[in-house]
């Protein structure tokens, strides 16, 4: 026996626990399973939508809880809730932070609808709310964050622009890119490694002027959770985190809506009924204006020239809309539709008509512009008081476009010509979507979510254009028109999933899932299993233990620099070459609530296996060398602490949250094999954003940030070095070289801000106006974008004097703004 | 455009104030000794010694000219008898052969003594060697296609440098040279990055848009095998002849040229690019010590 059990031993400390996970994850599963099947009864449900009073509005995560059994739920998505509590009679209590709870008595023999309507507390003299909303302890799910979307608009932000993207920025786990981006780099994870859902469709580039803003106009936003680990079987597709965006359904009462003029750019926001409680629509548009404001100055410049004209600028807009149309209390049909897009251009006319015999005219034209644009039509049915039913079909697309075209005309004596040259460069990705999602509600102690998911992808990793037409003045004639690069990749990508939220008892509750996915590109077929798994255990009335583990797989890379996020960046899908990426994670966490503050320590390990990066000198430029051959495959790992403490109500909201962390990566073909750290492994990460609203007339907000510097590679040393003359058979040439000892060796100074703004209110006849004051880096710290070495040259009395010196460039000083907003 | 200076000058004013000089602390970078070597056989083996500098320092590089050195070649010992015709320039009365291990050892006094190893590659074999001449449109009149094979060896990595030389004769004014990349579909292209695609791109049998540095390559596509290569190169009216350069490198060898050919030290590019670490087999410093091997093939004009 003993050798037996040997080789079995061995092998089992050789795993990374995480590799033994998915057999557990497995087993819970088939328990849950195995439990489900005996605990089927013929249970009465209640089930409904539950809205608010005022706007008709669906909300999210409102609790429905029958206090007699204690069994309770929350709304999911849509607004819909179903609740099975064991009861012939059932008191109910409704709640939704913000509103005034409702309590209601009802028979269940017939299966009854109960829809709700809530009113809010703010009108009605400020009701205490706390002991009926949902805490973080009693919460089955870890590692996910909901930010309520007014206190995201609240957060000040760069140009007092309310960006959803820099408030979670904020949150512990998450890390910000380099200085003013939007970026988010999720325990350890790539900019890449994130699934941006809007109203459940995928979004691949979310961001503007080259990151400095989020392309999610917050205006147009109703619900933001943020899931960073312990993901539930029904998302997929990315490694380290996902964003579930849910945009504003309308008003279906009365019109509203809202205008507003920022530092960089105007808003305008309007919802309402098009046909009163039954079809509602919501539409809002958001455009920068730096580029028309410098257009006076552009054409006054050209005309004082006299040689022709000259146009120039860069803008970025989005536009949300979305249609929803109520058929009857069991049907439902959303039509949404998100686009955005940046654009930089430059076109300039060149006349020159000084000489008799000579004339030309030129233009040269120039454009880049690169966003999306995600459509979707989604049918809500509740197929019985259990089963709730939803199917999307949507279309995304992301591309990148860069057209540099010339034309050119002339006049000589001998006769005319003409010649006219464009040079596109194309890159992008189409997916088109089908999905069905259904919630079921067997008994009182499961709630089931399954479905699947099948997307077509069709990918233009690069493609370069050259189209040449020209007429000499003698007659000759050239065109050339012609195509070269990477040619259309089609993948398709399937997903089933199940998954069962069980209420073991009343103190453990266990979420127990799997997703099976698989993805299709150029006859190779690569399947995933991936186990989920997370239970709550509550040790009292407001502490509760949590655990929970997940795999991810990712069959999307995003080709980017390691050192600055480019609209070039590309997304390309694995390959026969490339393999799909892949993540383990544990994590585990006390939270615990008290004085209405949710307080959480978590920790986390991850696994990160095929993640990529661009070979050693390697970049989107210089060499139209297939994108396969210039990257490598490494891996990755990271771990750290998160403590937070959030207040979601009252005068005074906001978070403290620190992260403790380390975020490495080994790659065989960098750093020599060695592991080293990742650019942004940021060791200590502090943020505090706290917002203060004592009336309604005028509320304000702070943020102050705290990060350990990112990490830069740098040649700390310099030698001379020699190699083959290029140019002289068997020669040798010195050149100077920069020692790098290790990728990643040095650690910037450290990053910190303050930021603040008020918002000052005031009711008006037909609305209410705020001006809104912001300021950006309060106190001008100056922090690090890039740093590099610099020589300076003096001349002095005994001549010129060189030295060389360390120089830092940072993006963002104070930046003051001022914004104004008009509702009505 | 006075307008336009006054809304500019504020902006100027701000991104000025972006830029400040770091102070930081750089007491424990300790200078490294760089050894420079290019081994190549039947030839005195020499060594180049100096110091690194610390990368703020503008002093030029201090040469090492007390150091004392060991090589051990094929397990023996060697007697030396080293020069050192100028400061930090070592010659060594030691010259490789083919297949020759070499072991050395610079002992420079205050530092840990630093080590390297290098074996001696064997030339490589080309055989075939031949050039004729061909009508082409769109790329000249004519067209030289030289053609010649390789013979790779089984069974070990080799690390290769290519180059085809152009002999022009400019009759009184006597001869030079021109160095021509491999040349397919009249693109100058070689080895890059771009590991897996070069032999597929020289025998033209993969219509390419490659246009890369000149730069030495791997074996992976013909390991172990004979591979026939043609190279086009547009005809001059003073062609009088191709030398066909062959260069053998040791793997050490191969990723030093490889990684010094893409540092680089701009700040704009270094922005773009990722950082590159140049190759050193120098245990305990910097620098290489590798050999290479090199062969060169006369190939006359087709008569």
């Amino acid at each position: 026996m003993a050798t037996e059990e040997q080789p079995k031993n061995n092998r089992r400390t050789a795993l990374p626990c995480a590799y033994r996970l998915p057999r557990l994850c497995l087993a819970f599963l088939l328990l849950s399973i195995f439990n489900f099947q005996f605990s089927i009864i013929h249970a009465q449900t209640v089930s409904g939508t539950v809205t608010d009073a005022r706007t008709g509005e669906t909300l999210i995560g409102a609790t429905i809880l029958e206090t007699a059994s204690g069994r309770g739920t929350v709304t999911n998505a849509h607004g819909r809730y179903t609740l099975t509590p064991g009861v012939a009679s059932a008191q109910l209590r409704i709640s939704y932070i913000g509103y005034k709870t409702q309590h209601h008595t009802l028979d269940l023999a017939s299966n009854p609808t109960l829809n709700l309507r809530l009113e809010p507390a703010v009108e009605l003299d400020e009701v205490t709310i706390t002991a009926e909303r949902v805490t973080a302890p009693t919460m089955s799910q870890m590692s996910a964050i909901e930010v309520p979307v007014e206190q995201i608009k609240l957060v000040p932000v760069i140009f007092g622009e309310a960006d959803v993207l820099k408030a979670i920025q904020l949150l512990p786990g998450v890390q910000s890119g380099t200085e003013g981006t939007s970026g988010i780099y999720v325990r350890g994870g790539g900019p890449d490694e994130n699934l941006f859902l809007l109203d459940g469709i995928p979004l691949y580039n979310v961001n503007h002027l080259g990151g400095f803003f989020s392309a999610f106009n917050s205006d147009a936003i109703k619900n933001v959770t943020l899931y960073k680990g312990s993901f539930p079987a029904r998302f997929s597709g990315r490694i380290s985190s996902v964003l579930d965006i849910t945009t504003n359904n309308g008003n279906d009462r009365e019109w509203h809506g809202s205008a507003s003029l920022g530092a960089i750019a105007a808003k305008f926001s309007i919802e309402g009924p098009i046909i009163k409680e039954r079809t509602t629509l919501s539409l809002s548009l958001r455009r920068t204006y730096f580029d028309l404001l410098l257009q006076p100055f552009l054409m006054a410049a050209a005309a004082n020239s006299g040689e022709g004209s000259f146009n120039a600028g860069y803008y970025f807009y989005d536009l949300n809309a979305k249609l929803t149309h109520r058929f009857n209390d069991r049907s439902r049909l959303y039509a949404s539709l998100y686009s955005g897009d940046d654009a930089v251009y430059l076109r300039a006319r060149t006349r020159n008509s000084g000489y008799s015999s000579y004339s030309y005219e030129e233009y040269m034209r120039l454009r880049y512009g690169w966003g999306n644009i995600a459509a979707s039509v989604r049918w809500n049915y509740v197929l019985s008081p259990r089963l709730f039913l939803n199917v999307t079909g949507a279309y995304t697309r992301y591309r990148n476009r860069l057209t540099l075209g010339f034309e050119e005309e002339f006049r000589t004596d001998e006769g005319n010509g003409s010649g006219e040259a464009e040079m596109s460069y194309n890159s992008g990705i189409h997916d088109f979507i089908l999905r069905a999602d259904l919630d079921y509600q067997p008994t009182p102690d499961h709630t089931v979510k399954f479905g699947a998911h099948i997307t077509h992808h069709r990918f233009t990793p690069e493609v370069a254009g050259y189209k040449i037409h020209a007429q000499e003045s003698d007659g000759y004639r050239e065109n050339i028109d012609t195509t070269v690069g990477e040619s259309r990749v089609r993948a398709q990508e399937f997903t089933l999933y199940a998954e069962d939220d069980w209420a073991v008892s009343e103190a453990l509750k266990v979420n127990a899932g799997l997703s099976l996915s698989g993805f299709l590109v150029s006859g190779k077929f690569y399947p995933s299993l991936q186990p989920r798994l997370s239970g709550r255990f509550m040790l009292s009335d407001d502490l509760s233990l949590k655990a929970g583990y997940a795999y991810m797989t990712q069959y999307l890379h995003l080709l980017s620099t390691s050192n600055i996020s480019l609209p070039t960046d590309l997304w390309v899908p694995v390959t026969r070459r490339i393999p799909p990426m892949g993540s383990h994670q544990v994590a585990a966490g006390l939270f615990y609530s008290r004085w209405g503050i949710d307080f959480s320590v978590e920790a986390y390990y991850k696994w990160m296996h095929n993640l990529m990066e661009y070979l050693p000198g390697s970049s989107f430029f210089g060499s139209s060398t297939g994108w396969e051959d210039k990257v490598c495959l490494g891996d990755g790992r990271a771990y750290g602490l998160e403590l937070l403490a959030q207040k979601s109500f009252g005068d005074i909201t906001g978070w403290i949250g620190y992260t403790l962390s380390r975020t490495l990566r080994t790659f065989p073909q960098l750093n020599n094999g060695r592991e080293f750290p990742a650019k942004y492994d940021r060791i200590h990460d502090i943020a505090i954003t706290l917002q203060y609203r004592p009336n309604p007339r005028f509320d304000c907000g702070i943020t102050w940030v705290f990060a350990t510097g990112n990490t830069a590679t740098l040649a700390l040393q310099e030698y001379e070095g020699e190699v083959q003359d290029r140019w002289q058979p068997g020669s040798i040439t010195t050149s100077d070289y920069g020692y790098i000892e290790s990728r990643n060796n040095f650690r910037l100074p450290v990053y910190h801000r303050l930021d603040f703004s008020v918002n000052f209110h005031k009711k008006k006849k037909h609305g209410t106006r705020t001006w809104n004051i912001s300021v950006y880096n309060a106190y001008n710290h100056q922090n690090p974008f890039i740093i590099y070495r610099a020589q300076l040259d003096r001349y002095t009395s005994s001549g010129l004097r060189s030295s060389v010196v360390l120089r830092q460039l940072s993006l963002f000083p104070i930046l003051p703004s001022v914004s104004y907003i008009y509702k009505f | 455009m006075n307008k336009i200076i006054a809304l500019l000058a504020p902006l100027a004013l701000l991104v000025s104030a972006c830029v400040k000089d770091l102070d930081y602390d750089f007491d424990d970078v300790e200078p490294h000794v760089v050894v420079m070597s290019t081994v190549d056989p039947d030839t005195t083996l020499s060594l180049r010694l100096s110091f690194s500098r610390f990368f703020l320092s503008a002093e030029p590089f201090r040469k090492i000219e007390d150091a004392t050195l060991q090589l051990v070649v094929n397990g023996q010992p060697q007697a030396l008898n080293a020069t050192q015709p100028n400061p930090g320039d070592y010659r060594l009365a030691y010259r490789p052969q083919y297949g020759d291990r070499l072991d050395l050892t610079v002992q420079v006094p205050g530092h840990e003594p630093v080590s390297a190893s290098t074996v001696v590659p064997h030339p490589a074999s080309v055989t075939g060697a031949r050039a004729s001449l061909h009508h082409a449109s769109g790329v000249g009149d004519n067209v030289y296609a030289i053609r010649f094979t390789l013979h790779d060896p089984a069974d070990e990595d080799n690390y290769y440098f290519l180059r085809l030389i152009e002999e022009l004769d400019h009759g009184s004014m006597g001869h030079n040279y021109r160095y021509t990349n491999f040349s397919c579909s009249d693109y100058l292209l070689t080895q890059g990055v771009d590991l897996g695609t070069v032999f597929d791109n020289i025998d033209g049998s993969t219509p390419t848009e490659h246009y890369v540095d000149n730069l030495p390559f791997p074996d992976d596509n013909i390991a172990g095998r004979s591979h026939e290569v043609e190279i086009k190169v547009e005809k001059n009216y003073n062609t009088s002849g191709f030398i066909l350069e062959l260069v053998s490198l040791s793997r050490d060898r191969y990723l030093y040229e490889l990684t010094a050919d893409q540092y680089t030290d701009d700040p704009f590019e270094s922005l773009i690019a990722e950082p590159v670490q140049v190759h050193t087999n120098i245990d305990g410093g910097i620098g290489i010590f590798a050999a290479r091997t090199r062969t060169l093939v006369p190939i006359p004009l087709p008569q």
